[in-house]
């Protein structure tokens, strides 16, 4: 992939911290935008077809974020090395009751670390049953997996440390660069 | 510095849609963990509560009309408890000696006032204003 990206806060809530990436481009320059926040941007319009199942996605960010068991694995599906919001359809009937989830096809990537260290990324509406084949999502899976690499080397390297409730720095830089 | 995009998000999810969100997360959870932990399935407990499965379904969702008198009926069933209160936790702790000391650690708790029986040392009545 060959690109560089900052990790940075994303949001803070009393049980969770939400990380997010930003792009830097060949000069080093940080993108305008989070990678999460182009995924908000596209589908915060409720001109959007995902918009109502989008909104269900920042309720179960936002009810994570205040819940004291924080960011537990049986809230987020497993893909590959990284994870991603809604869960699973039995899950959001089951224990969400949340029908428009359970039927989403609007996926928003992201690593969950602990059960207080979430990173977002960005995401789309999946049109096939194979992310790596559908064409809206291919590149934000990829992107989510080669992210999670990059973490993965962070921490085995201790550049990163898990801290209770954020990432510790322990790079020479004054931001965490992720190269992916 | 937080997102904006985000805050603009939640700024749509009213205080009382958060609050029921959460809760009914906390019941719920408090629920399908000891559904769970005694290996009882939704089948089982629609027989149990005599209503149909999918009621039960609907019950054991957020927003779905789960009520005190059901919660109660499920924690009498069940013979677990499912809601607790902080009065009665804090009673309850101190009826069981657990809190003991209370009024040497805490001389100004402003909103509590504590005052301990002298038959029974270890225990103590509590009034929350």
């Amino acid at each position: 992939m060959n690109k560089s990206a900052i990790l940075e806060m994303f949001y803070e809530y009393d049980y969770v911290t939400y990380y997010t990436v930003r792009l830097l481009d060949d000069d080093d320059n940080p993108a305008a935008l989070s990678e999460t926040d182009k995924f908000y941007e596209q589908f915060d319009d409720p001109e959007n077809a995902g918009f109502d199942e989008f909104d269900k996605i920042v309720l179960i960010i936002d009810a994570i974020g205040y819940w004291h068991e924080g960011a537990e694995d049986c809230l987020f599906r497993f893909e590959d090395a990284a994870h991603a919001l809604p869960p699973n359809r039995g899950f959001a009937k089951k224990l969400l009751g949340i029908e428009v989830i359970a039927n989403s096809e609007l996926r928003l990537y992201c690593i969950r670390l602990t059960n207080r260290i979430v990173i977002l990324l960005n995401g789309g509406m999946k049109t096939c049953d194979q992310a790596p084949a559908c064409p809206n999502v291919k590149e934000h899976f990829r992107f989510a997996q080669a992210v999670a690499k990059s973490i993965d080397t962070l921490l085995a390297e201790r550049s990163i440390m898990i801290g209770e409730g954020f990432l510790i720095n322990n790079t020479m830089e004054d931001q965490i660069i992720l190269h992916l | 510095m937080p997102s904006k995009f985000h805050k603009k998000a939640i700024s749509r999810i009213t205080p009382e849609t958060r609050a029921l969100m959460i809760k009914s997360f906390e019941i719920l959870s408090q629920i399908h963990a000891i559904l769970d932990r005694r290996n009882i399935s939704q089948k089982q407990l629609a027989a149990m509560l005599d209503i149909s499965q999918p009621a039960v379904s609907k019950m054991l969702s957020p927003g779905g009309n789960l009520e005190i008198n059901t919660i109660v009926k499920l924690e009498v069933l069940l013979s677990e408890t499912i809601l607790t209160t902080p009065q009665k936790n804090t009673a309850d702790l101190v009826r069981k000696g657990r809190l003991v000391g209370l009024k040497e650690c805490r001389p100004n708790w402003g909103h509590m006032e504590v005052s301990y029986t002298k038959s029974e040392p270890t225990f103590a009545r509590i009034s929350v204003n």
